[in-house]
């Protein structure tokens, strides 16, 4: 059986909202060395057991989105929001999503013409069933 | 003595098992009566009538609640509950579906807390 995120994985490279990333786009921890922007990193917390036969369990995920400007990745939002959305990925059944808040870091000018990519934080909580 | 976890504990409502369990708490008591006497320096209690409850709280999906929801709509049915509480530990009875509460917080998923009264003698096996 396939992971818990191989299927987060999967829940947003199937996402039609963000179907104009490439799939090598989406990672789980780091952004792969060279990756064009934008791109998506998610992780997960720990998994909690919601239900006495263990068959309902939630998870925490943090997704970035990680755009080039402030302003796109504050677009970015809305289809960040979207890709999760319950559905079976993987053989897991995600049953629902509860939205959680958001952050923006916003780009940074450092020495010479460098500036570091914006960054939005979202956090969300799975509901799944394996 | 052992100790046992929660995730062995079911309840089952007219033989099928209720799903989305997230808690159960199944209250069992008798009701004392008093026949305290004037100079008694302690009171005195004769055991009254036994009474029950389980409260069951689960995440509240329609299509796997239904037993539930029509057994609360006919007044008059009563179906046959098993508690378990943990592997070889259970609590037999017949019940009526006294209440069912839905919650909806900002924030969180639908939940549903399931009152079954107790009408019958409690059989512990």
């Amino acid at each position: 059986m396939a992971s818990l995120e191989q299927a987060v994985r999967k829940m947003l490279t199937e996402a039609s909202s963000l179907n104009s990333l490439d799939d090598s786009a989406i990672t789980h921890g780091y952004r792969l060395f060279g990756q064009t922007l934008p791109a998506v990193t998610f992780e997960l917390e720990q998994t909690v057991d919601e239900s006495l036969a263990q068959d309902v369990r939630s998870v925490v995920v943090r997704a970035s989105y990680i755009a080039a400007t402030t302003k796109d990745a504050a677009d970015a939002l809305s289809n960040l929001r979207n890709a999760f959305a319950p559905a079976t990925h993987e053989g897991i059944a995600f049953s629902a999503v509860v939205q959680g808040g958001h952050t923006i870091e916003e780009t940074v000018a450092t020495d010479g013409d460098e500036q570091s990519p914006a960054i939005l934080n979202y956090t969300c909580t799975l509901y799944y069933e394996e | 003595m052992g100790v046992n976890p929660t995730t062995t504990s079911t309840i089952s409502f007219g033989g099928a098992p209720i799903g989305g369990l997230a808690n159960i708490t199944f209250a069992l008591n008798r009701t004392p009566i008093d026949i305290t006497e004037l100079g008694n320096t302690f009171k005195k209690y004769l055991p009254g009538q036994s009474d029950g409850t389980a409260t069951v709280e689960v995440f509240y999906d329609q299509a796997a609640h239904t037993a539930i929801e029509a057994a609360l709509n006919a007044a008059t049915a009563s179906s046959a509950v098993v508690y378990t509480a943990h592997s070889g530990a259970t609590f037999a009875f017949t019940a009526i579906v006294n209440d069912m509460s839905f919650s909806s917080p900002v924030n969180d998923v639908v939940k549903a807390t399931i009152t079954l009264q107790v009408i019958s003698a409690v059989t512990i096996a």
